[in-house]
């Protein structure tokens, strides 16, 4: 996904890309101060309430939109059950940006989560999302981590993910990838002191209070199982 | 003295200039049709962009782009494009597009926009 963000913010006129999953969760993004993900997520909320209008008139939903402002464009893609947002200035190329667009949504469905294939990831810092991969021994750059000594065993962290997936399901990967990122920690480098807050983030994320109940419920019995 | 009014877009010159658009409507910011061109549901074509109008300049506006002149929305098969004309809404409809962001700067073009 990183790489496919990074071409499409380099395009010309380009000035903000982020990926939201279905519950308006950032996955990813190339945007700088004042835009934040919130904000831009709160757009794409009332967005999303137009479409919904159109959807009356046609069938099926909403798979792509644009507006030409007065000081820039908004341009927004659906990828399976994510939206590409990308903000440009009033000048920008729309046909290299359409096929830039193409080529990130191509690179985005090939390593969504349940499409069978995962998306290439870059360095140690992303690596939850190869905690599915199951290697058995760790790449010589993410040994070159340095562990804190009160980091949780990795395996721990892998147990977390798989309990988050279920109750989440498939965007799980990538909200945990980025809450650990929050946290500036890595599944190799999470502290013990800050289970609890990734723990709270993440419940915070699974839509439905009674499945976030449920998390909390099979968290507690893991936690106790593996005594942390 | 000589004042020039500004031209008002012909439905039907945007309907034979550009293959892809099946319908086109004018309509003002209440929703009520003033003028149709092809074929199109436009009583509920138009209700449905006055209504979301004002969503879209929000979201724009709340992203920092300022008002909307013209645009898009796609839905499978089919693509809306909207365009604003002298306090007036162009509404067109037309099919899928490869670049429906490059189709919407040809139509406001041809709008006068």
């Amino acid at each position: 996904m990183d790489e496919a963000l990074d071409s499409l913010s380099k395009a010309e006129g380009v000035f903000g890309v982020v990926v939201f999953d279905a519950h308006g969760t950032c996955l990813a993004n190339r945007l700088q101060a004042p835009f934040e993900p919130a904000l831009l997520a709160k757009v794409v909320r009332r967005l999303s309430t137009a479409f919904d209008a159109f959807s009356s008139l046609e069938d099926g939903e909403a798979t792509s939109f644009s507006a030409d402002c007065q000081d820039g464009s908004i341009l927004l893609r659906r990828v399976d059950h994510c939206w590409i947002v990308v903000l440009t200035y009033p000048e920008f190329n729309v046909n290299t940006l359409n096929v830039a667009l193409n080529v990130a949504v191509r690179n985005l469905s090939r390593g969504a989560p349940g499409s069978g294939a995962q998306a290439p990831v870059r360095g140690p810092a992303d690596s939850v999302a190869n905690l599915a991969s199951a290697s058995p021994s760790p790449s010589p750059a993410a040994s070159a981590v340095d562990t804190p000594p009160d980091a949780l065993d990795r395996s721990v962290v892998q147990q977390l993910l798989v309990i988050y997936t279920d109750y989440l399901g498939p965007a799980s990967k990538l909200v945990f990838k980025q809450q650990l990122a929050t946290l500036g920690a890595t599944s190799r480098t999470l502290r013990r002191s800050q289970l609890d807050n990734l723990l709270a983030r993440l419940t915070a994320r699974i839509p439905v209070p009674e499945r976030q109940r449920q998390f909390a419920a099979a968290v507690r019995e893991c936690r106790e199982r593996v005594k942390i | 003295m000589n004042s020039t009014k500004p031209q008002r877009a012909d439905l039907k010159q945007i309907l034979s200039r550009n293959a892809n658009i099946k319908a086109a409507a004018r309509t003002n910011q209440q929703g009520s049709v003033l003028e149709v061109a092809g074929e199109m549901d436009a009583e509920t074509a138009c209700a449905v962009v006055a209504m979301t109008s004002q969503m879209v300049a929000e979201a724009t506006s709340e992203a920092g782009l300022g008002l909307p002149s013209a645009w898009h929305v796609s839905l499978g098969s089919s693509t809306f494009y909207v365009v604003q004309d002298q306090g007036e809404f162009l509404v067109m409809f037309g099919s899928a597009s490869r670049n429906p962001a490059s189709m919407l700067k040809t139509l406001a073009q041809s709008c006068g926009g």
